[in-house]
C-alpha cells in the first residue's frame, strides 16, 4: 500500500485558528506545516529567492514545531516571501520527553517566493492546546494560531 | 474535585448579584484566588459551554496573583488568558505573563469627535468614507508610506505618541493629553525589542492591519448622560470616528519572543502552569523586567499608530469638508485593550494585566485627564459593523470591582469559519448598504468573518457593564461608514 500523503486542515475556533497536520514522519510533518504557512501568505511570483539556513533548539519536539512556525511567519512578513520550499531538514536530539537540559535541534534550508498580495491572517503559533504525537508510522500535530 | 476540567459546571458558580458570579478558590486546588465574572445569564451561558471560564480559573493559578481575577461581560475563549480577562499580581515579585497581555500589545480604540452633524455631512458621506479608506493603508501584513530610520523607530518605541506629534507633525499636543498614559508607557526600552520585531513593524506605523481592526464613521444617536457627554464634547447627531488597531507585527513578535523565553525559564523559577501559553516570570526577574520594557515599547508603537491614523482621519475630514478646521477635530480619548500596567490599588503596587479589557478609572482619579476628572475616564465599547458602539465613563466603584477595568467590546460569539458559512461578504456588503452603511473592505472574505452576528449583543453587554458598576453609559453611537482592514 502506498504511504499516506501528508495532510493539513484548519479547524474552527471562536477567536483564533487551529491547524491539524499529519504526516508519515516528524520531518515530513514540519515540511507540510511550512507549506501550509506558505500557502496562507497568498499567490507568489515564480521567482524563488536564495536558499536560507535556519537552525534553532527547543526543549521538546512540540516546542520546536511552534518555533519553526513562528520563524516562518516572522521571516515571511519581514521578507515578503512565502517559504514553501524546504530541504535538508534534520531534527536531532532526544525523543518526545526531552527536557530543557537536553534540547531538540532543528536545521533546515528554506526558500521563499515573493508574495504578490499578502493574504495571511496567521500572526503567531501558540503553546495553547499544543499536541504532537508520533506512533504507528504517523505523526500528528495540532497548533493554535493567533490571527 | 476537578483539577483542570474543560467545562465548568454551572453549580461551581455562586451568584452574588444579578450580574455577578464567583468561583471559589476551593474549586480547584491550584487556584490561588477566587474568580469573579460579570455577566447576566445570557452572556454567561456560552462562557460555560467552552473553555472560557476554565481559562479564567487557570489565570487564578499564576504565582503572585492578588485579590481576585475578573471576567468581563464580553469574555470569550482565547489562548492562555481568556479575552476579557483581568488579573493583578503583587509587585515586586508577582509574575508578569506576556500571554496576559496578548499578541497585539496595546490593541485599542481612539474616538475622534468632529464639529459636523450627520445632517451636515449629508450626501458627502460616501466621499468621506472613501477619503478615509484611501488615506489609511489596511489589510494583512500591509505596510504604509512612512519609512522610519533606526533612530526614528527608537524615538517611537521610547516616547510613543508625543514623538510622532513633535518630530513628524502628525497631530497636536491635545491628542497626547487625551490618550491613556499620555500615549507612553514608563520603562519603555527599545533595546529589549528584537531585530525581528523591529523589522516586522518598521513599515507598519500608520496602518490598520486586518481582522477585527477598523475605522468607523458614526453618528451620536443617543445621549444617556448629558453631563458626561458635555464634558467629552459629544452631542446628539454629531459625527464621530472610532479607530481600532494596535501594534501590528511588532507587538506580535515581542509577545512571541518573550512567551518563548519565559516558557524556557519556567522550571528555573519553579513555576508550574496549567497552560504553557500563560508562561510567565517574576516581574522582578531579568526576563520579567526585559519583557515589561519591550511591552512598554510595543505599547508606545501602538499609541503612535493610532495617533497617526487619527491624524489621517483629521486630514481626510478637512479635505472633504474644507470649511472644517483641523483643530476642531478632537481626540475624545484613546484606550488600550491589551496591556500590563503598574498601578496602585488599595495602597498596593500591582501589575494589572488587561487582556481584552479597558482601564476605566472613576472621577477624581489622578491618572484621568484633567478635563475628564469630574466625570471619570472615557471608555469605549465598540460593537460590530452595523450595530452600535458605546461611550462610557469610569465610576468610582470600578477600582474595587475589577482593578479599575471594564470590557473592551461586544465579544466574539462565532468563529470566523462559522460566520462565513452564514453569509458571504457580498451579501453582507449589500445588507449593510441597504441600511445606509457605506462599506470599504478590500476582502469580501474578511468582511464576512466580521459579520455583526459573529458578535454578542453590544447593547446587552453595555447594560451589564453599567448594572455591574464597571462604568456608566454616556452615549450610543451608530455607524454610517465602515472601513475594514
Amino acid at each position: 500500500m502506498p504511504p499516506e500523503l501528508p495532510s493539513a486542515r484548519f479547524e474552527d475556533h471562536v477567536g483564533e485558528l487551529a491547524l491539524t497536520v499529519e504526516a508519515g514522519s516528524l520531518e515530513e510533518l514540519f515540511v507540510e506545516a511550512a507549506r501550509v504557512v506558505s500557502r496562507e501568505c497568498g499567490e507568489t511570483q515564480d521567482a524563488p529567492g536564495p536558499w536560507e539556513k535556519v537552525a534553532f533548539v527547543a526543549r521538546d519536539r512540540a516546542s520546536l514545531l511552534v518555533d519553526w512556525l513562528n520563524e516562518l511567519i516572522g521571516r515571511s512578513e519581514v521578507e515578503g516571501r512565502a517559504y514553501g520550499e524546504v530541504r535538508n531538514l534534520a531534527i536531532t536530539g532526544p525523543g518526545p520527553s526531552a527536557s530543557g537540559d537536553n534540547p531538540v535541534r532543528l536545521e533546515a534550508e528554506i526558500r521563499g517566493r515573493p508574495v504578490l498580495t499578502w493574504e495571511s491572517a496567521l500572526k503567531a503559533a501558540t503553546y495553547h492546546g499544543l499536541e504532537l504525537e508520533c506512533g504507528g508510522g504517523r505523526c500528528r500535530a495540532r497548533v493554535l494560531f493567533d490571527v | 474535585m476537578p483539577q483542570t476540567a474543560t467545562h465548568i459546571p454551572r453549580d461551581a458558580l455562586t451568584r452574588l448579584g444579578p450580574v455577578s458570579y464567583e468561583v471559589s478558590m476551593r474549586f480547584r486546588s491550584d487556584m490561588r484566588v477566587p474568580a469573579r465574572i460579570y455577566a447576566d445569564e445570557e452572556l454567561l451561558e456560552p462562557m460555560l459551554q467552552d473553555e472560557t471560564v476554565t481559562q479564567l480559573l487557570n489565570v487564578a493559578t499564576l504565582p503572585g496573583v492578588y485579590g481576585r481575577v475578573y471576567g468581563m461581560p464580553d469574555m470569550h475563549v482565547g489562548y492562555g488568558f481568556p479575552v476579557g480577562g483581568v488579573a493583578a499580581t503583587l509587585l515586586p515579585d508577582g509574575v508578569v505573563s506576556p500571554g496576559g497581555v496578548g499578541f497585539d500589545i496595546n490593541c485599542g480604540v481612539r474616538l475622534l469627535a468632529t464639529p459636523l452633524s450627520r445632517a451636515a455631512v449629508g450626501g458627502r458621506a460616501e466621499a468621506l468614507v472613501h477619503e478615509i479608506s484611501r488615506s489609511i493603508p489596511s489589510g494583512t501584513g500591509r505596510g504604509g508610506p512612512l519609512r522610519l530610520s533606526d533612530a526614528e523607530l527608537d524615538g517611537v518605541l521610547s516616547e510613543g505618541s508625543a514623538y510622532v506629534v513633535r518630530e513628524k507633525s502628525l497631530g497636536v499636543e491635545a491628542d497626547v493629553e487625551h490618550t491613556e498614559s499620555n500615549g507612553r508607557l514608563a520603562g519603555a526600552d527599545p533595546s529589549k525589542v528584537s531585530r525581528r520585531a523591529r523589522d516586522r513593524g518598521r513599515d507598519q506605523l500608520g496602518t490598520m492591519g486586518a481582522g477585527n481592526h477598523f475605522v468607523e464613521v458614526q453618528e451620536v444617536a443617543e445621549v444617556l448622560d448629558a453631563a458626561a457627554a458635555a464634558a467629552m464634547g459629544l452631542s446628539l447627531g454629531q459625527v464621530t470616528v472610532l479607530v481600532h488597531t494596535g501594534s501590528r507585527g511588532l507587538g506580535h513578535q515581542v509577545c512571541t519572543d518573550y512567551v518563548r523565553l519565559m516558557d524556557a525559564g519556567l522550571a528555573r523559577h519553579g513555576i508550574k502552569l496549567p497552560d504553557r501559553q500563560l508562561s510567565c516570570a517574576p516581574a522582578s526577574s531579568p526576563e520579567g523586567r526585559d519583557y515589561l520594557a519591550a511591552m512598554a515599547s510595543a505599547a508606545c508603537f501602538a499609541w503612535s499608530n493610532r495617533q497617526i491614523i487619527g491624524h489621517r482621519v483629521r486630514e481626510s475630514v478637512t479635505r472633504v469638508f474644507p470649511d472644517v478646521s483641523p483643530e476642531d477635530i478632537r481626540v475624545v480619548y484613546d484606550v488600550a485593550h491589551n496591556i500590563a500596567k503598574t498601578e496602585e490599588h488599595g495602597g498596593r503596587r500591582l501589575c494589572v494585566h488587561r487582556k481584552g479589557a479597558t482601564r476605566a478609572f472613576g472621577p477624581g482619579h489622578p491618572d484621568v485627564a484633567p478635563g475628564y476628572r469630574a466625570v471619570g475616564q472615557p471608555v469605549f465599547i465598540p460593537g460590530s459593523m452595523g450595530t452600535a458602539s458605546y461611550v462610557l465613563a469610569g465610576r468610582a466603584t470600578t477600582g474595587d470591582l475589577s482593578w479599575g477595568s471594564t470590557c473592551h467590546g461586544a465579544g466574539r460569539r462565532l468563529s470566523r469559519t462559522a460566520a462565513k458559512k452564514q453569509v458571504t461578504g457580498a451579501e453582507l456588503r449589500r445588507e449593510l448598504e441597504s441600511r445606509g452603511i457605506i462599506v470599504r473592505c478590500a476582502s469580501n472574505k474578511g468582511l464576512a468573518e466580521e459579520a455583526p452576528f459573529a458578535y454578542k449583543d453590544v447593547d446587552r453587554v453595555a447594560e451589564v457593564v453599567e448594572q455591574a458598576g464597571l462604568a456608566r453609559r454616556v452615549a450610543r453611537l451608530v455607524p454610517f461608514g465602515v472601513v475594514k482592514g
